[in-house]
């Protein structure tokens, strides 16, 4: 049996992130750095970019087709620390790290390994903590999924 | 003798007290390019701890507060402060009271 769609949800952002290296057009480089999806804490004074996902309230929404098509909808908030040593402008590096985050979320979402319906980036913030060696993105996103239960037992 | 003198007085007796005692210590302030001057003694303490950062606090990072005995010296964002093998940069100052300058810095 799979794991909850909503996990599968959190492991297909999880991978969009993980594709930011650097290259292609990307600023940063998450890839190189950890992605959190649980509640672990991460010790970036490793000098390495950190990311964490977390899910918030999940909404049911409409039930169709004999209650076996259910719809959900559920908001992900996701910080994105990127280490400002060597930079010459954290406030620069932190619009770039929440330019990367937006553009790894956009996109035709026929490739994700679940039924999602939609992903919406709702709003997104820049921080740059006093004496901090980090600047931090936050993105703030909406995410619609469907899925399919199985007929009882 | 003003209060400010008093209090610059004091601050330097109680930095020497504790420099001796291994609480304290001495550095080199260099001024930024905006405020060209020479490299300079200066008295300072340094407070480490971490701070948690993000908007759940599960990424953990430096927070380093240097503060300046002020005698001679005038922190200004941007400046540096080596201490042995470690060179830190002034990012925010944060509380001064005529006589010591505290400041969050850059590692």
């Amino acid at each position: 049996m799979s794991e909850p769609i909503t996990w599968q949800v959190i492991q297909y952002i999880k991978s969009r992130l993980l594709a930011i290296d650097g290259t292609d057009g990307w600023y940063t480089s998450l890839g190189s750095g950890t992605v959190l999806d649980d509640e672990s804490q991460y010790d970036a004074r490793s000098g390495e970019p950190a990311a964490v996902i977390r899910i918030g309230t999940v909404a049911r929404g409409e039930e169709q087709q004999g209650n076996r098509l259910r719809t959900y909808s559920f908001p992900i908030v996701i910080d994105y620390a990127v280490p400002i040593p060597g930079a010459t402008n954290p406030a620069l590096l932190a619009h770039r790290a929440m330019a990367d985050i937006r553009r790894a979320l956009m996109g035709s979402l026929r490739g994700a390994p679940v039924k999602l319906t939609r992903i919406d980036i709702v709003d997104s913030t820049v921080d740059l903590p006093e004496g901090s060696n980090n600047v931090i993105a936050q993105v703030n996103v909406q995410a619609g999924v469907s899925e399919t239960l199985p007929p009882p037992a | 003798m003003s209060q400010i003198e008093f209090l610059a007085g004091l601050d330097a007796d109680i930095h020497d007290s504790l420099l001796d005692a291994g609480l304290a210590d001495m550095g080199v302030y260099t001024p930024p390019a905006s405020h060209p001057g020479d490299p300079a003694p200066v008295a300072v303490y340094i407070d480490r701890d971490v701070q948690r950062v993000g908007s759940d606090g599960q990424i953990l990072d430096h927070r380093i507060e240097v503060a300046y005995v002020m005698a001679g010296v005038v922190p200004r964002k941007g400046g540096t402060l080596t201490v042995g093998s470690e060179t830190f940069t002034n990012q925010i100052e944060i509380e001064n009271d005529g006589s010591v300058s505290r400041w969050a810095v850059l590692a």
